[in-house]
């Protein structure tokens, strides 16, 4: 049922003459028919990890490495990931519009990377039901249009269908309603529940919003630094989030009536000059003097819920 | 800067128009004789041989020559010889023509001479037997500057036009966009012949220089304005730009402070790449006899010798200051592409 | 409460097109716009993309031209104001969206706060430096931000020397347009809270412009909301969440909620 499994992600970046580390034995994995939210800030790793899983990152600025990768419980080699780029894995990305290419309408888009999912007969039949199968409705007139005469939703929605007409397994989407409207945004995360649901396909759903997540997700990981700090069922984690950041993250939702949203105070850590301890020590209310001193491992305090951090009880 | 140096194409051209442009600057004192300097018996006479070893094996610590010896073959061409009987070194900061040190101060000291029996040829002399050594040193003064100064002109027209057409849009936009295309619309170097004819063609050394970067500058504004404008107009949305507005900034400021500083990632390298043209522009006058004239030298009159074959396939040293041009030509290419790279913010730290 | 704004029947449009043969065409953006802002409240404005409300924000802050309509600030013609009185630009600022767009990239923080004071005049030389750091401090941070270029700052830090831009001259009413939408969502409860504590030590006005329901119903005491150009519901941030009127709200709020 696992259709992917990392362990030991390792990632490095090249800054002037030297590699510093961003990501550290990482683990991920998604079954099949499942969405897998990952949360974090700008610059907390979330983004990289995903394009280590395809191989995306440049390779002169970076090093990617890990200890086994398995697809459909076959391990398989660095050499092999290209191979599986669109076949197996698609990306969609936060903003739809400059993701496509502006030369080009959306049917001759389409035709192509259909062609790429060795699909036979690739007629407008084909691609029109796929644009149903998202939402969009005056098919004739998308497939004509230009990227940019499209709205953010609907361009979305075209990305996606790109992404179920190659075949892929796996969807990668990284903040797919980042920036789309306040009520655009939600029919966007219905629609990959019904992909989900219909289509079998496993969603790694990005975000820096943690409510949209819990929305979407049937399991989250809450990335932080490059590490992860925790990770549930998003039900689980909802009803009770253990670590500091976790909580904090669902006081910064504005809602009315509050004199004041609970902030995390300062900024997330330069990848060159981490904390010696606890990643999120410096920013953390809850912490403790071993905090400073250790970084707390991975451990699963109840059955199917991973923490990283050394209070038990907030 | 310091990226600057790290680039290898960029350091490569940093050091030769250093080079360059120090022989410019201190070429009374680097070059050995005056550009006036003549001696018609040592007409066309082949670059001086320096010697180490002399005609007895024996070993001298510094370089030193022999005089030239000039004799006429059945032909009644010049054939030149070396006269081994006496030895004379090379001297280094020794006295010799009087110059004015960066047109100021009087001075008569050389970096390198001979003893005044001899003449040092290091490219061989030209028809009238001056030194073209000396005279590529002092050539460079032209060469090296006119680009430069026009080019500093152009940036100013074309910064100003392109700025005020691309903020204030309309009309404005419309008249000086049109001027700039009529301008482009005649070829360079007809333009470039055209005016220099307008004007009679002896009036005097100074004028002509200042002619020739006029005319330089008036041909070249018009395309830098027109891509500054295009830029212009995107900048001009930016929200620093509104910004700067709401605040009542006037609009001449915010074109000053605002919008013409953030062009220079394209500005800086569009002049520093027109600087080899505006080179070749000169060059090509002077060559025509339109420019600088003799006896002032400019690496392009300097080649006005040499557009006989004949005189090329007899004394092939005056093809020099051509290779002094490609040098500077390609050095200054070097130094846009080397720019390009840096102010490129795609590029890959390497 | 006296209205220290007042917006009757604003039309702006935009002419677009117009290559050699085809026609120029003509995009509405706001049509028959009216509203009050009274004064030391905040009114949230809600629309989609394309409901004109960034244009509401450019026209009130003197950066577009009205076609139609009229606005009063504190009994002044707006329109007027702009053109001929400099002070009016101290009474009303703007924050932008896009923090990676707002500052010049090639002035430092010092740069960019203290053009407002030069251009105004109303700070001596010598106290400049002081006023500047002052700002620092009202927006939380610290003095050796001062001399930092944009590239050196993240997103937050940006929005907030915006802000301070903004405030540094002490105006009256604050236009904010999107501030936080290119955010995450931990900044931005950073630059929300700060901007409710401005509001509330420096007693500005603000007008709050936003697509999130969330955002607006935080941070306004009255809300309006937009589309296409036209005011289509206005009233207190409750009484618009608990008991919307027109259709287009009640769509609008049922599907934004999760």
């Amino acid at each position: 049922m696992k259709i992917l499994e990392i362990k030991g992600l390792n990632i490095d970046f090249k800054k002037r003459k030297s590699f510093i580390n961003v990501v550290q034995g990482l683990d991920l994995d998604i079954l099949e028919s499942e969405i897998v939210g990952i949360v974090g800030e700008s610059g907390s790793g979330k983004t990289v990890s995903t394009l280590a899983l395809a191989d995306l990152l440049p390779s002169g600025n970076s090093r990617v490495s890990y200890k086994s990768y398995k697809i459909k419980a076959n391990k398989i080699d660095k050499k092999q990931i290209p191979y599986f780029r669109g076949r197996l894995i698609s990306y969609i990305f936060q903003d739809p519009i400059p993701s496509l290419d502006p030369m080009f309408t959306i049917r001759y888009q389409f035709k192509e990377i259909l062609k790429v999912g060795s699909r036979k007969e690739v007629d407008d039949k084909l691609m029109g039901k796929l644009l149903l199968d998202v939402g969009l409705k005056d098919i004739e007139r998308v497939l004509s249009s230009y990227p940019h005469q499209l709205s953010g939703g609907m361009a979305q929605r075209v990305a996606i269908a790109f992404a179920l007409g190659s075949n892929s397994k796996i969807l990668v989407a990284d903040e797919p309603t980042t920036a789309l409207d306040a009520h655009i945004k939600k029919g966007i995360l219905e629609l990959l529940k019904k992909i989900r649901d219909e289509k079998g396909l496993s969603i790694f759903f990005i975000s820096h919003d943690l409510e949209q997540t819990f929305y979407v997700a049937d399991r989250v990981y809450i990335f932080y630094a490059g590490s992860i700090m925790e990770y549930a069922k998003s039900s689980v984690i909802k009803k009770s989030p253990l670590h500091p950041y976790t909580r904090a993250l669902l006081d910064c939702v504005p809602k009315r009536g509050i004199e004041e949203l609970k902030q995390i105070g300062g900024k997330s850590p330069n990848f060159g000059d981490l904390p010696k301890g606890c990643l999120f020590y410096p920013r953390c209310s809850f912490a403790m003097d071993i905090c400073q001193k250790k970084r707390p491992p991975l451990v699963e305090v109840k059955k199917g819920h991973f923490l990283r951090c050394f209070k038990e009880k907030i | 800067m310091k990226e600057l140096l790290q680039h290898r194409r960029g350091l490569i051209a940093v050091i030769i128009l250093f080079f360059l442009y120090l022989g410019a600057i201190f070429s009374g004192f680097i070059s050995p004789y005056h550009y006036r300097s003549e001696k018609r018996l040592l007409s066309y006479a082949p670059p001086s041989k320096i010697h180490f070893f002399d005609s007895k094996g024996g070993f001298h610590l510094r370089p030193f020559l022999y005089k030239y010896t000039m004799s006429l073959d059945e032909n009644r061409k010049r054939v030149y010889g070396e006269d081994k009987s006496q030895v004379y070194p090379v001297e280094f900061f020794t006295k010799g023509d009087s110059y004015k040190l960066l047109g100021l101060f009087p001075a008569d000291i050389h970096l390198f001479g001979v003893d005044s029996e001899v003449k040092i040829y290091l490219f061989g002399s030209d028809s009238r037997g001056r030194d073209l050594f000396s005279r590529i040193i002092y050539g460079g003064r032209v060469s090296l500057s006119i680009g430069l100064i026009a080019v500093i002109i152009t940036f100013f027209i074309g910064l100003i036009v392109g700025g005020v057409a691309g903020y204030f849009g309309g009309k404005i936009d419309n008249i000086l966009m049109r001027l700039c295309e009529m301008i482009m619309l005649v070829p360079g170097f007809y333009l470039l012949l055209a005016l220099r004819s307008s004007f009679p063609p002896e009036i005097g050394t100074v004028k002509i220089y200042f002619l020739i970067i006029i005319i330089l500058s008036f041909i070249g504004w018009a395309s830098l304005a027109r891509v500054i404008r295009g830029i212009v107009l995107g900048l001009r949305e930016k929200e620093y730009v509104l910004a700067a507005r709401s605040i009542g900034l006037s609009n001449f400021k915010i074109i000053i402070k605002h919008i013409l500083p953030n062009t220079s990632s394209y500005t800086i390298i569009a002049l520093t790449l027109s600087i080899p043209s505006y080179i070749l522009g000169e060059s090509a006058l002077s060559l025509l006899g339109l420019g600088i004239q003799d006896p002032v030298p400019s690496w392009g009159n300097l080649l006005k010798d040499a557009m006989a074959i004949v005189q090329i396939k007899l004394h092939p040293w005056i093809l020099i200051p051509g290779l002094f041009i490609f040098l500077v030509v390609v050095a200054f290419n070097m130094l846009g592409d080397a720019l390009r790279d840096i102010y490129d913010p795609k590029r890959k730290i390497v | 409460m006296n209205e220290i704004l007042e917006v009757r029947n604003l039309k702006k449009s935009f002419k677009s097109g117009g290559a050699f043969l085809k026609k120029r065409s003509e995009v509405v953006a706001l049509s028959d716009i009216s509203f009050n802002l009274y004064s030391k409240e905040t009114v949230g404005v809600i629309g989609e993309s394309g409901s004109g409300k960034s244009t509401l924000a450019f026209v009130l802050a003197g950066l577009y031209e009205r076609d139609q309509g009229e606005i009063l600030f504190k009994d002044n013609d707006l329109s007027v104001l702009y053109k001929k009185d400099l002070r009016v630009r101290r009474e009303i600022q703007i924050v932008f969206q896009d923090p990676y767009n707002t500052l010049n990239p090639r002035y430092t923080v010092f740069d960019t706060l203290r053009e407002p004071l030069l251009v105004h005049n109303i700070v001596p030389r010598k106290k400049i430096r002081d006023e500047v750091l002052k700002t620092l401090d009202v927006v939380g941070l610290r003095p050796d931000y001062l001399f930092k270029y944009p590239h050196e700052l993240s997103g937050g830090e940006r929005q907030r020397i915006a802000i301070a831009r903004a405030v540094i001259l002490k105006p009256e009413l604050l236009i904010c347009d999107e501030p936080t939408s290119n955010l995450d969502l931990s900044i931005q409860a950073q630059i929300l809270n700060l901007l409710l504590q401005i509001k509330r030590e420096e007693n500005l006005s603000m007008i709050f412009i936003t697509h999130d329901i969330s955002v607006a119903s935080f941070i306004s005491d009255r809300i309006i909301v937009l589309y296409e150009g036209s005011i289509i519901e206005e009233g207190k941030s409750a009484d618009i969440l608990d008991n919307p009127q027109k259709d287009y709200t009640k769509a609008l709020l049922k599907a934004s909620a999760l």
